[in-house]
């Protein structure tokens, strides 16, 4: 049964999308990247919001591209400067994305990552990216949240680890889902230093083009689906597009420090090799 | 400042995946020209649930079709026999789903409710169309339940939902010249205190959609309501719309009494009036 509790809410929200004067336009809703010279190489941070007005309590960050005939699969750095943009280090790092279309193609965006954290007021944030591919561009979205009437409500981390990261090919750790609709071996991402609050999933392929099928992505420890955990669901296309259904809101979790987790997948037909990074918040 | 406490997580997850990627969700079709359909069951609950998020898809409306849809979550506690509203007047119309050519469209309408539901109970679907053709939707529903600290989570027991007029419409907002703000349109006025807010939009009656891209801002009093984000509404000549909205739940603070409000802003010449409905848990 829910207890009788007093209503939460939060009191204050930004994003880099209406902040603006006018609706971004579709093509390019959020702050595009600069482009990469070269693949695997950092891009030069771009900043997303200046010096925010207020501490922040919860970070939504949305991620779209063009699909193409090249390699899209990248990681991407969320930064921050506690001084206002001018040294930034990294809040969160390598975060995986793949073929995530523009919000154009009829679905809105729809690869999104929820971190309940706490970033300070003042802050700026930014970001910068790797690709496989030095063609690459990238736009990210990012919505902040703050100022919880009832903080005790809320519960949030001040920093975020990753997990399976592959700097040097941009991608994550390998997984490669069953066939037509059997789920595939548990896989390891990676084993954690912190005791976690919270976790984000971030998914990317493997090259320069995709199968037209979908998938279901689980996380788990020790071969069994973390409870409280939801399912994900990609569907790829041939024009070298994916399309996801991610949780709507933050994976809250209580994991301790020094757990390996998991993902398997399924497919409906014939799988390709995903990969995964994943981000724990403490 | 973010209180240092311990973590937060909800022990149960469910949904209606289904058993294969290819086939996730559950369809159902929508009554025509206004009328309800018949309610179709999606999931029995096998644990008390906290948090409800629902994505509702289907395929596009042929163009010289006006493709209006609401749909109501339906619940019945004693197994899926006798269903009433959980949920009502979810707007729907005009979105894609499935994988359509060459580019994998999944759900393009999502809502998340802190919601209390009994385990045992079964939830169920039912839509009404505006179209004289009854066109096949799908539904996934989402739930979380039992979180561990039950005080770290406000959830409510009912919705209210506001700004339905007839048939398969919602509250039609004025759409203002290209480039600046339309009037404020109320919604309707709240009959409890809400605790969590969620919106729904469509196309009104259009049935030959321009391309653009609008903003819909929500309010009381003329005046933006604090902490809560707009939304972001794409529509294309494919005659689908879809949405950016901050699915994540939108705690908030309303009384009862207070009239809420939304206004549209959009970039294009391109005149697309939307429909609007505001849902509160209560």
């Amino acid at each position: 049964m829910a207890l009788v509790l007093p209503t939460f809410r939060f009191a204050r929200f930004v994003d880099n999308v209406t902040t603006v004067a006018a609706v971004a336009q579709v093509n390019d809703t959020g702050t595009q990247s600069n482009s990469a010279s070269n693949p695997h190489v950092d891009t030069t941070p771009v900043t997303l919001l200046s010096a925010l007005a207020f501490d922040v309590h919860l970070l939504e960050v949305a991620f779209h591209q063009e699909g193409g005939t090249v390699d899209c699969n990248g990681l991407v750095d969320i930064l921050v400067d506690p001084a206002g943009g001018t040294s930034w280090s990294e809040l969160i790092s390598d975060i995986a994305l793949s073929y995530h279309p523009y919000a154009t193609t009829s679905s809105g965006l729809t690869y999104w990552l929820r971190f309940p954290l706490f970033i300070r007021a003042g802050t700026s944030l930014g970001f910068r990216h790797r690709a496989a591919d030095s063609l690459l561009t990238i736009y990210v979205v990012a919505r902040c949240h703050g100022e919880p009437s009832r903080p005790e409500l809320w519960w949030c981390g001040q920093k975020i680890e990753t997990l399976g990261a592959n700097p040097s090919t941009s991608k994550g750790t390998n997984v490669t889902p069953g066939n037509s609709n059997a789920w595939g071996s548990w896989t390891n991402i990676g084993a954690s230093t912190r005791r976690y609050g919270a976790l984000a999933l971030g998914i990317n392929g493997t090259d320069a083009s995709t199968l037209n099928t979908q998938y279901f992505f689980q996380i788990g420890a020790g071969d069994v689906q973390l409870p409280g955990t939801p399912q994900y669901m990609v569907a790829a296309a041939t024009a070298s597009l994916m399309q996801y259904i991610t949780p709507a809101v933050p994976v809250w979790c209580d994991e301790p420090s020094g757990t390996t987790f998991q993902v398997r997948g399924m497919c409906a037909g014939t799988a390709e090799i995903f990969n995964f990074t994943l981000h724990g918040v403490y | 400042m973010g209180l240092i406490r311990q973590p937060f997580r909800f022990r149960h997850y469910s949904s209606n995946f289904g058993a294969g990627p290819a086939s996730y969700g559950t369809a159902f079709t929508a009554g025509t020209s206004g009328a309800l359909g018949t309610a179709v069951s999606v999931m029995t609950l096998t644990h008390d649930v906290h948090l409800l998020t629902v994505h509702i898809g289907a395929t596009v409306a042929p163009s010289g079709v006006v493709g209006t849809m609401l749909a109501d979550i339906l619940v019945d506690p004693a197994g899926g026999t006798n269903w009433s509203s959980l949920i009502s007047y979810l707007a729907a119309g005009n979105c894609a789903s499935l994988a359509t050519g060459t580019v994998p469209v999944l759900y393009t309408a999502a809502w998340a409710f802190p919601l209390f539901i009994r385990s045992g109970s079964a939830l169920g679907v039912r839509g009404r169309g505006g179209h004289s053709v009854g066109r096949g939707q799908r539904v996934l529903l989402q739930a979380w339940g039992e979180p561990s600290r039950p005080d770290a989570w406000w959830c409510g027991q009912r919705v209210e939902t506001l700004g339905y007029t007839s048939g398969a419409n919602g509250t039609s907002v004025t759409v203002g010249s290209e480039n600046t703000l339309g009037a404020w349109v109320n919604i309707g006025t709240t009959t409890a205190a809400w605790g969590a807010m969620a919106s729904s939009v469509q196309p009104t009656t259009d049935s030959s959609l321009a391309t653009g891209e609008q903003r819909i801002d929500f309010g009381i009093g003329s005046t933006l309501l604090s902490g809560h984000p707009p939304l972001l509404v794409f529509t294309s000549s494919s005659e689908d719309a879809s949405r950016m909205a901050s699915v994540c739940p939108m705690f908030c603070a309303v009384p009862a009494g207070a009239t809420l409000q939304a206004r549209q802003f959009r970039t294009d010449a391109s005149d697309v009036p939307i429909d609007v409905l505001l849902h509160g848990v209560i």
